[in-house]
């Protein structure tokens, strides 16, 4: 498979387009970060995949830099805090990690979603 | 403050809040329903007080007071556990709709593309905010520089990114020369010694100079002039932390606060700028009811009583203790005046507003009543003056110091061992304990994750157990709070024989950005070491050490040796839980019974002789 098949080719068209109407709203404190820098969902949700693929591939440290990414441009979704208490307590920060993990808790449960049993046992016993 | 910029919270943000609160009223109706039902079951055998209860259940007014005195009459436990659902289920009603006006009001207020009370905000964290944003992009960009060879870190707009940190860098450079005026930190004891100053305190705060003279001139007709000048100095220490203190029952505990005491002491110490947004209304009626207090102290025929009066119910109020909760105990004056002069407003607050998220479902589930137990009994002691007394003998710290002779109980007790040690930042160090009220901040020190708004459960075992002695490591160049902590724990062997624990060093974080040399630790816990091993000294018992700490013990020629496997007894506790990270590898735990120990990382032991 060729680099542009797997679309991994950077667009430079993207890379360095400036948008000054997507920008204002975020520089009067009306719009979060994504909003400012123009982010459709999609790359969002491509960035959280890749995330969880650094995660799974045993890269905690940049798994956390990439969700912490995600966070500070607004967009937060109750995965991230999982994943972070994952990759913090895969670091041996377990304090760090069970606030995580609370966070997560909290917010699946302010949202109504209920995790899998078997799912959840598998996230502890990590 | 995360791209908010100090103007745009929208009620969208705090909804998902809004829906817990809204399970939490249900879960307390339907709790008040069964509770209701079972004390109704209790009058059926009686024809007349059954038609009474009937009668009160479907009353209009005052429906709750009629219920409970017939209830009160047959049971007093049964009316007691009703009254508690009663007042839980108001309070989570009032949440609830402060909560909803709010989020009208912000739909209202974005819609007219303005918000008045937030501007207030914008004035004061224009700058906070800018840097806020800053430290977001640098975090994007380390986020994209991590993602690597992905499909969405190709296509990002590096160069936008690029362009608002500078557009954001010029203004911060700009506020920095308009020289943005901080908030007044909090008031000392020793600035409203005097009625003068308090008074006067007070009518600025309020804006009322008049009623500063007025204040002073009913001071003169009190019986104690003294007790009227302490109390009008808590009143005004109480306005004054109360003015920046979160409304915790409405932003809950979370990682939303301050890391530090300095941060709180500078009223810098919300991380998001909806808590202060959440907490307006409260400190809208804290003044307002304050007004009211002190203008029936000027009327009164008896002003120091009626000051001292109106102290203790809004002190509780503030505290966010029912006043029927507290209708047994007995508040001393001097008690709140110690309790407010040690700035402890707030982590009482936040101790008996967040005690509902001590147990859910996932955290320590099924402890509720224990927690709420453990904090009660904490600010009663504290309200009473009484606090370092309970501390030491309520009944599990009796159980605790129970393998202690008077001797040693005497030096495990007592608060005489200092070290001191020069540090090469030019300071010296100096180590002393702390058992007092004080101890609500403790764990502000190299916090956040046991500090009272963040995690309030882990800091009940340190204010309800005498096994903990709390050593502090004080720096001369640090003058506002201590530098560092260490918990030094009294446990017991197998046969039954006291040792001394030491946990790791927690270090303050604004110390730590501010002093960077890389070899400053290692001073902290030699004196640390040093203060532990004069107290095994003193009560001729063994020191557990952390085995990393070898090479501080060889610089202090303390004589040590490996212990292997070591095991040890850990009283129960009397704050619910027991918070580790080297006894156990649990963090946190419910430690209601007596239980064997076994340290996860190699120690070395300290055995002075004759021990």
């Amino acid at each position: 498979m060729s680099i542009h098949q797997a679309h991994l080719v950077g667009s430079r068209r993207d890379r360095e387009r400036v948008d000054l109407n997507a920008m204002e709203p975020f520089l009067e404190g009306e719009a979060d970060l994504s909003e400012g820098l123009g982010l459709n969902a999609e790359l969002i949700d491509n960035l959280r995949r890749q995330a969880h693929a650094l995660m799974c591939a045993g890269h905690f440290q940049r798994s956390i830099d990439v969700t912490l990414g995600l966070v500070a441009m607004g967009s937060v979704h109750p995965a991230d805090a999982l994943m972070l208490a994952q990759c913090y307590r895969a670091l041996g920060m377990p304090q760090a990690a069970e606030q995580c993990q609370q966070h997560g808790d909290e917010m699946l449960s302010a949202m109504g979603i209920e995790l899998p049993i078997e799912l959840d046992e598998e996230e502890t016993e990590r | 403050m995360k791209s908010l910029g100090g103007v745009g919270v929208s009620s969208a943000q705090l909804r998902p809040a809004l829906q817990g609160l809204n399970q939490e009223l249900k879960a307390s109706e339907a709790n008040s329903q069964k509770i209701e039902a079972k004390a109704g079951a209790l009058v059926q055998k009686n024809d007349a007080l059954a038609m009474k209860w009937r009668s009160a259940t479907m009353a209009r007014r005052n429906r709750e007071q009629a219920m409970l005195s017939l209830i009160e009459s047959v049971d007093v436990e049964s009316a007691a556990e009703l009254q508690e659902s009663f007042v839980e289920t108001r309070r989570l009603s009032s949440v609830v709709t402060s909560f909803r006006t709010i989020c009208k009001q912000l739909d209202a207020a974005n819609d007219r593309g303005e918000d008045p009370v937030l501007g207030k905000l914008a004035g004061a964290h224009q700058m906070d905010s800018r840097v806020q944003m800053l430290q977001d992009i640098n975090t994007v960009s380390r986020a994209i520089k991590a993602a690597g060879l992905c499909e969405a870190a190709t296509k990002f707009p590096l160069a936008q990114l690029a362009s608002l940190k500078e557009q954001i860098s010029s203004q911060v450079a700009k506020l920095d020369k308009a020289d943005v005026q901080a908030p007044s930190p909090l008031l000392k004891a020793s600035q409203v010694a005097t009625t003068e100053d308090a008074a006067n305190a007070i009518g600025d705060m309020l804006g009322q100079p008049e009623l500063a003279k007025a204040l002073i001139d009913a001071g003169a007709r009190a019986d104690d002039k003294k007790a009227y000048g302490r109390d009008l100095g808590s009143f005004a220490m109480m306005l004054d932390q109360a003015g920046s203190a979160p409304d915790y029952s409405m932003t809950r505990m979370g990682w939303h606060y301050g890391y530090s005491r300095a941060d709180y002491r500078a009223r810098a110490h919300t991380q998001e700028p909806f808590v202060m947004y959440l907490a307006e209304q409260r400190l809208e009626a804290t003044q307002e009811l304050a007004t009211g207090a002190l203008k029936s102290v000027i009327d009164a025929k008896d002003p120091g009583a009626t000051l001292q009066s109106n102290l203790t119910s809004r002190f509780l109020s503030e505290i966010g203790v029912h006043s029927q909760k507290a209708k047994d105990w007995k508040p001393s004056a001097e008690g709140m005046h110690k309790l407010l002069s040690h700035e402890a407003l707030v982590p009482l607050r936040a101790l008996n507003e967040t005690v509902q998220d001590m147990s859910t479902a996932r955290r320590h589930p099924g402890q509720s009543k224990a927690f709420d137990t453990a904090v009660t009994d904490v600010t009663r002691s504290m309200l009473e003056g009484r606090y370092k007394e309970w501390r030491t003998t309520n009944k599990a710290s009796t159980r605790q110091l129970q393998p202690l002779d008077g001797a040693q109980r005497k030096a495990w007790l007592g608060a005489k061992t200092s070290k001191t040690i020069d540090a090469p930042h030019g300071g010296t160090l100096k180590t002393r304990e702390e058992d007092d009220v004080d101890l609500l901040w403790l764990t502000k020190i190299g916090g956040p994750s046991h500090g009272f708004d963040f995690g309030g459960h882990c800091l009940l075992p340190l204010l309800s157990n005498a096994r903990t002695r709390a050593v502090v490591v004080e720096d001369t160049k640090w003058p506002d709070n201590p530098a560092a902590r260490a918990y030094l724990r009294l446990l017991e062997n197998k046969d039954g024989e006291p040792v001394l624990y030491l946990e790791p060093l927690q270090r303050d974080f604004p110390h730590r950005d501010a002093f960077k040399q890389g070899d400053l630790d290692a001073y902290f816990v030699a004196a640390l070491v040093d203060h532990a091993a004069d107290k095994a000294r003193q009560m001729g018992v063994p020191l557990s050490i952390d085995a990393r700490w070898g090479n501080i013990t060889d610089f202090l020629e303390l004589p040590t040796k490996p212990t292997p496997n070591p095991e040890m007894v850990l009283a129960a506790s009397g704050g619910v839980l027991e918070a580790s990270d080297t006894m156990t590898r649990l963090h946190d735990w419910v430690q209601t019974k007596d239980e064997v120990i076994r340290p996860h990382d190699p120690r070395i032991a300290y055995v002075p002789e004759g021990a």
